[in-house]
């Protein structure tokens, strides 16, 4: 492509007065087509597979959620891991895109609206992983007619959807402002809102987990902090690999500069994420009572690979993007894939910790229905990871990745999301 | 505390009762089966809200506890059992198993119609074709007939199990009538027998009746829980002792392992196996030396005083001087001390209780002498050494025992399953009578109490014109050489056909290869009627499909209670399952006693015919009142819990007796028992065959292994119920943490344990109750329930010729790492 | 009003009497046990902790605790589950219930509530227990009712009448003259995880 920006420093097309609204609508006209074989072929492909996903998840409705691996007494599993995971991503490009606004400072201009966009796709899947978790989906209305207010589930429910919107409105907005129908003030209001809501999200997603006083592994205060900076983590990672890879592509310019200033910024986060998991380590095993448990588990019991998986990864990508001379574009692809999957690591450690870590370790009657590896009684059951997914979840789990994957690629596709420089 | 106040759904007691006095009548006259609640119910239009009909009945399995229950019938289905008041509010009782019977009524498993194994396939091999009743009838009869045209009716064996105790139903039911007309061989019983042989050489109370009542433990100021587990096997007499301990009462458990029981002692002692017998001596011998014997009673209520002869070992009778005619009473001489002569006993105010005399000529000593005599041989430092203990501790059990306020000792059947087990319940009934504690409230032996006080008229229901009895005259043990051989003590003695009624003798009896490889194949021709596909019924060459405690009608003189207690039918026999009551009168028929079981007689009939006795004439015991009241308390002395010996022992003389001057075999089969015979007078300790140190077994295989007695099963009932299986899956083997960590054997390993009879295959647990070179598993699993094997191949087909009983736990096995 | 029950562990042999009385009761389906008799001893089932002759084992019946302050209530986002203002008892509306196991993953009494992870299957292939007994749905959770149906009757619930070592004891804690209010205020007693804030209606005799 043609339009290469070269410019030091790309200024925030928000502040760019000079902005022809012509130049706007025929960029927005551009955007709507553009794309190649290989975007269509993404999207059908995606498309099948989400649809692969679908029948999958009729199927473990029909059939029954037997045929997932989760038990009683590991209720949970891939699904509300993955939720947590993707509410996670949709976190980075949002906070990317509205934080230079909403404090009127220098953002990362050409980007600002394929972050948008990957928040978007991120908050749908998440969703939908709700949905395919749930036994009775066709049940969703009572949410709506019974909300219990009181419920993290619930608030999390409407923090999500809001969420959902403020995105879609604030990816609007961009584009009319672009266009000059929405002010910058009100663009500027919305990205403060929007901020606000992406802060809320991840709170009110670790507080599903962190307000529960029954699991020793949740229960902490500094989960919802830690959550935010989980979720920069893996956002500002999503969105410095989307973005790269869409430069390659030719969709948008993603300039050293971005780039540096997003690898400064995911290297931050990491060990901000970093130094959180260390206060909750020292926090759990200082008293050297209950809490070590979760430490022993963590460090070298089940679920060590993901906790070391976590801290490698994390080191990796704050290497990568601390030392100036390994801040190549695919390196800091390489950081921010590493980044993703700590964080991945990160939210397997906790929702398996979960319930790994049982408050009556009492032997008991075990049935099929009690615990995923029932067959060999419960210490054996616990002995390695309580939970594993079956072939269904992954099946499912993929579907709804592949989703996300699509409107992701159909917004791309169709969506005026490239900057209007031209 | 736990008074219930549960308004009844669905039909009132009352207008139920109407009802079913109402329709019985009515069948009587008919000549019909008694209709099942659910068909009184529909007539009546009396069933309540939700269909629910409330009928009444008795558990009857061989736990010996006879909870009984209310079944809830909806939609003429049984639907939920819950636990029927008795005049007592303690004796409401109920377990897993009584509350979960329809699992077995209903089960998928259940046998459902009449079947033979198909022509040309091995027994076992599980090949069955369906049949009608009228086949089998006549496929039954024709080789009856052809058995005993030949070889005559000795050659059946019927063998009565412990699966239903109904006194119509069940063991000692109908089926004793068709046996009984027959003429057909009945190898007599082995199971639990030891411990009531060996107490009543005391006590006299026969094999079965030595034990007071459950609630008599309110009285204890001590319970001995000795080799039994009250907690898994006789829960329903645990909650009097829970009670009694929570009044003060000590519980001292003595255990080889620490049972469940045990652990809910306030003191628990441990014992080498089967030692049991050395240590009772050894604290009576304790006892003695430091005086702390019940004098009194020795005085007043055992024979210390009776004089044996030195020359013959016998009493000194009156008939030893004087002719005593046929009949007339010959009583014992005693020494009157205060006329320096011998004296009939009775008749001297303080008859000596030691010393050596001469009475004309014959010396003679005292019993009392001879058993002290014979006790000092028992010290507590052998004993120490012998059992396994600290001498404190036995000096401890004995003061305490010899000190208590009233002692009972609870017994059952655990000690009871070894070679010695009779010398060990016999030493123990004499540690009783010589402190005293026996006899009164709250001291003596508990464990299944039977009640003496209603005596029914067996003769009615099993004998009929013709009637000819079974034969009796070889133990369980000797069937598979009666078989194999055709022969009995080397006379030919054809056995040809084998009757398992309410029975799983390949499951149940010692030396289950002896059963499989020598019984089994040697028959002509093997009838198993049951309600599910049990080790015993998957041999046969023919199985009728029989009826649970809830398709008929019945009555249980109660196990461990003092009632007797009646049984609704509350729903018909599923599929095409029939009750013993029909099943005997049909094949009855087809063998020509249609005049002792005539088509018209029904439950009724028979019932009658057994409630016909003085005794319950008596007492007002008719089948009327306990259909109309469901149960009827046959307590002797109101208000007082039943007491063994409360006023006199059932012995010749009605004193607890420290020697036993005619010693006889329980079982007499042409066995030499001279040998003995001499030492059988006084109580001694006798090593057990296997288990001892000492024995030839114990060089080879170092494990001792006996058969848990657990919640989930009575011996092999409900070994197949889907819902005990969700809680209780499979056959798990239990090893001490020593035995196995020397074979390095962890929870969870398949395991073989072996010994030179068989072997099972089987999961293993480390179970920190067992000491090293003791383990167990709970029985009732059946042969296909394991991996390979089953426990029972295990024990040993031998027993003591005196006591002539299953020693099922006296076993010892090796195991290894699959 | 607040009904609750004492459990008294002197008194409790485990004999799992109770759990089959909920289980039929209640018509539970194939493989659900809202009332465990869960092992306060070794690793597994009815196996001591310890060694011989030290061990110990004691047997701790556990059903939902009515938690005065319950955690799962709380959570769930359609009030499914729910405190009866009238009785305490902690109740759950399958009918309502979505399915998103947000109680079974706040509940801290690990096991209690169950889910129906398939269509409900019985292995008799008839309904058991009470006519009034609650009906189970596919994918929805449940736990013991304290035998709602049962206590609107005037019943005590299955488990205590079927108890044959009179080790529970059931009744309205409000109320000092009954049985289990006597109990709990005369004997020493234990709440499971008392740590946790819930205050469980089901206490412990020791």
């Amino acid at each position: 492509m043609s339009d290469i920006n070269n410019g030091v420093g790309v200024i925030d097309d928000d502040f760019n007065p000079a902005a022809a609204p012509k130049a706007r609508e025929a960029a927005g006209a551009r955007a709507a087509a553009w794309g190649g074989k290989g975007l269509a072929v993404g999207i059908g492909v995606s498309a099948l597979i989400a649809a692969v996903g679908i029948v999958l998840w009729v199927m473990q409705l029909s059939g029954g959620m037997v045929q997932t691996a989760m038990r009683n007494l590991d209720s949970w599993g891939l699904y509300i891991t993955m939720f947590m995971f993707f509410v996670g991503l949709s976190a980075g490009g949002l906070i990317i895109s509205s934080v230079p606004k909403a404090f009127g400072i220098r953002g990362f201009g050409g980007i600002s609206k394929v972050a948008v966009m990957s928040s978007i796709a991120a908050t749908v899947a998440a969703i939908a992983f709700v949905v395919v978790d749930l036994g009775q989906p066709l049940r969703l209305w009572e949410l709506f007619a019974y909300s219990n207010l009181g419920s993290p589930l619930m608030w999390d429910i409407i923090v999500l959807g809001t969420y959902l919107i403020l995105s879609c409105v604030y990816l609007w907005a961009q584009v009319q402002n672009e266009k000059g129908k929405v002010s910058h003030t009100a663009l500027r209001v919305i990205s403060v809102v929007a901020l606000v809501c992406a802060v809320l999200v991840h709170s009110v997603t670790a507080w599903i987990f962190g307000l529960q006083q029954g699991r020793e592994m949740w229960h902490t205060a500094l989960l919802a902090p830690w959550f935010v900076s989980s979720a920069l983590v893996c956002g500002t990672g999503l969105v410095l690999a989307v973005c790269a890879g869409l430069s390659r592509a030719g969709y948008i310019e993603f300039g050293r500069d971005s780039q540096v200033k997003l690898a400064k910024l995911l290297a931050v986060f990491v060990l901000v994420d970093l130094y959180f998991f260390g206060c909750d380590l020292l926090t759990e095993a200082f008293p050297a009572a209950g809490g070590m448990e979760v430490v022993a588990m963590l460090t070298s019991g089940p679920l060590a690979p993901f906790f070391w998986g976590e801290i490698v990864l994390c080191a990796v990508a704050a290497v990568i993007c601390l030392v100036p001379s390994l801040r190549t574009t695919p390196l800091l692809v390489v950081a921010s894939v590493a980044a993703i999957l700590a964080i991945l690591c990160k939210r397997v450690q906790l929702l398996v910790g979960g319930f790994q870590l049982t408050n009556l370790d009492l032997a008991g009657p075990v049935t099929p229905a009690t615990v995923t590896g029932w067959e060999s009684g419960l210490q054996g059951a616990y002995t390695g990871m309580v939970y594993w997914p079956a072939p269904i979840e992954w099946g499912v789990a993929l579907g709804v990745v592949a989703l996300g994957v699509m409107i992701f690629l159909l917004g791309v596709k169709y969506l005026p999301l490239r900057p209007k420089q031209d | 505390m736990s008074e219930m106040n549960v308004p009844q759904r669905g039909i009132s007691r009352r207008s139920f009762l109407k009802a079913t006095g109402a329709l019985a009548g009515a069948a009587a006259v008919a000549g019909a089966a008694t209709p099942s609640l659910t068909a009184l119910a529909a007539e009546d239009g009396a069933a309540g809200a939700g269909g629910e009909v409330v009928g009444y009945g008795v558990c009857r399995s061989n736990c010996m506890q006879s909870c009984r229950y209310k079944a809830h019938v909806r939609d003429g289905k049984l639907v939920k059992l819950t636990p029927a008041e008795y005049g007592e509010d303690l004796y409401r009782g109920s377990c897993l198993r009584g509350m979960s019977y329809q699992h077995r009524i209903y089960s998928p498993e259940r046998i459902k119609y009449p079947m033979r194994r198909v022509e040309g396939t091995e027994r076992g091999a599980g090949e069955w074709e369906r049949i009608s009743w009228d086949e089998a009838i006549s496929d039954i009869a024709s080789h009856f007939q052809a058995i005993i045209d030949e070889y005559g009716p000795k050659a059946i064996a019927f063998d009565f199990g412990t699966g239903n105790y109904g006194e119509i139903q069940g063991q000692t039911g109908i089926f004793n009538r068709l046996g009984g007309m027959l003429g057909v061989s009945k190898p007599a019983g082995m199971n639990d027998l030891s411990t009531g042989y060996g107490i009543d050489r005391v006590l006299g109370t026969g094999l079965m009746y030595f034990a007071n009542e459950a609630k008599s433990v309110l009285d204890s100021s001590h319970i001995f829980i000795w080799g039994s587990n009250p907690v898994h096997s006789t829960p329903q007499n645990w909650r009097w002792m829970q009670r009694a301990k929570e009044q003060g009462t000590k519980i001292i458990t003595i255990d080889p392992v620490k049972s469940a029981t045990a652990h809910k002692s306030d003191e628990y002692f441990a014992i080498k196996p089967t030692t049991d017998g050395y240590l009772a001596l050894a604290m009576a011998n304790y006892i003695i030396e430091n005086g702390l014997q019940d004098d009194d009673f020795i005085a007043k209520r055992s024979t210390a005083a009776f004089l044996v002869r030195d020359d013959t070992g016998m009493l000194l009778h009156k008939s030893a001087f004087e002719a005593v005619a046929e009949g007339e009473d010959d009583p014992v001489f005693v020494w009157d001390e205060a006329a320096g002569a011998a004296a009939l006993h009775g008749s001297a105010a303080s008859p000596a209780l030691e010393g050596r005399f001469e009475v004309q000529g014959i010396p003679v000593t005292t019993s009392y002498t001879l058993l002290k005599e014979r006790l000092a041989d028992y010290t507590v430092a052998d004993a120490a050494r012998v059992c396994g203990m600290d001498e404190d501790d036995i000096v401890y059990l004995a003061r305490e025992l010899a000190g208590a306020k009233a002692a009972s000792v609870n017994i059952s059947f655990g000690m009871d399953h070894y070679y010695n087990g009779y010398q060990s319940c016999w030493a123990i009934a004499i540690l009783l009578a010589l402190t005293g504690q026996v006899g009164r409230d709250g001291a003596g032996f508990t464990g299944i109490f039977l009640n003496t006080a209603l005596a029914l008229n067996t003769k009615g229901l099993w004998a009929a014109k013709g009637f000819k009895g079974m034969a009796t005259t070889f133990p369980m043990t000797m069937l598979h050489e009666v078989v194999e051989t055709q022969q009995l003590n080397g006379q030919p003695y054809p056995m040809k056909a084998l009757v398992s009624i309410i029975s799983n003798s390949v499951s149940n009896w010692p030396a289950q290869n002896n059963y499989l490889n020598k019984i089994i194949p040697n028959l002509d021709f093997i009838l198993a009627m049951d309600m599910e596909m049990t080790d015993t019924a998957r041999h046969a060459d023919i199985v009728l499909p029989t009826a649970s405690f809830y398709e008929n009608e019945d009555f249980r003189k109660a196990h461990n209670l003092p009632y007797i207690v009646h049984q609704d039918k509350v729903i018909e026999p599923l599929y095409e399952a029939k009750d013993d009551v029909e099943i005997a009168g049909l094949i009855g028929r087809a063998l020509g006693l249609a005049d002792a079981f005539p088509e018209s007689a029904t439950f009724d009939t028979y019932a009658n015919a057994l409630l016909k006795s003085e005794a319950c004439e008596k007492a007002n015991v008719t089948l009327e009142r306990l259909r109309a009241e469901g149960y009827i308390d046959l307590t002797v002395l109101p208000g007082k819990p039943g007491i063994v010996g409360r006023a006199k022992f059932p012995t010749k003389s009605g004193l607890a007796q420290l020697y036993t001057e005619t010693p006889a075999p329980r079982v007499s089969y042409g066995q030499d028992v001279k040998a003995r015979f001499a030492k059988e007078h006084l109580v001694y300790y006798q090593e057990s065959a296997e288990v001892s140190e000492n024995s030839e077994a114990a060089k080879k295989f170092p494990i001792v292994f006996y058969q848990e007695h657990s919640r989930w099963r009575t011996h092999s009932q409900w070994f197949n119920s889907p819902l005990l299986k969700e809680l209780d899956p499979k056959p798990v083997f239990k090893i001490s943490a020593a035995d196995a960590a020397e074979r390095g054997i962890a929870s969870g390993d398949v395991v073989e344990v072996f010994n030179d009879r068989g072997h099972m295959v089987v999961e293993c647990v480390i179970d920190p109750s067992l000491p090293a070179g003791v383990s167990r598993m709970p029985k009732g699993w059946q042969r296909d329930q394991f991996i390979e094997g089953g426990y029972q191949e295990l024990t040993y087909p031998v027993h003591d010729e005196w006591s002539v009983a299953f020693n099922f736990y006296d076993t010892r096995v090796d195991v290894r790492k699959k | 009003m607040h009904y609750g029950f004492a459990i008294d562990q002197q008194r409790c042999i485990g004999c799992h009497t109770c759990a089959v009385a909920c289980k039929i009761e209640n018509n539970l389906p194939d493989e659900m046990w809202w009332n465990r008799i869960l092992t306060d001893g070794g690793a597994e089932m009815d196996i001591p902790a310890g060694e011989f002759p030290n061990s110990t084992i004691e047997y701790v019946p556990v059903n939902c605790q009515h938690c005065a302050n319950p955690a799962c209530v709380k959570v769930c986002p359609v009030g499914a589950t729910y405190q009866d203002p009238e009785t305490g008892i902690v109740r759950q509306d399958a009918d309502k219930c979505i399915g998103c196991r947000m109680c079974v993953a706040a509940c801290p009494y690990t096991g209690v509530r169950s889910f129906n992870w398939e269509e409900p299957q019985f292995m008799l292939g008839m309904d058991l227990g009470d006519a009034d007994a609650p009906k189970h749905q596919k994918h929805t959770v449940e736990k013991c009712t304290m035998c709602w149906h049962r206590v609107a009757k005037g019943e005590e619930p299955a488990c205590v009448e079927a108890c044959p070592g009179r080790a529970r004891i059931w009744g309205d804690l409000d109320d000092p003259e009954s049985d289990v209010a006597k109990l709990v205020a005369s004997r020493s007693k234990k709440q499971l995880l008392p740590e946790k804030g819930t205050n469980p209606s089901v206490y412990y005799l020791v």
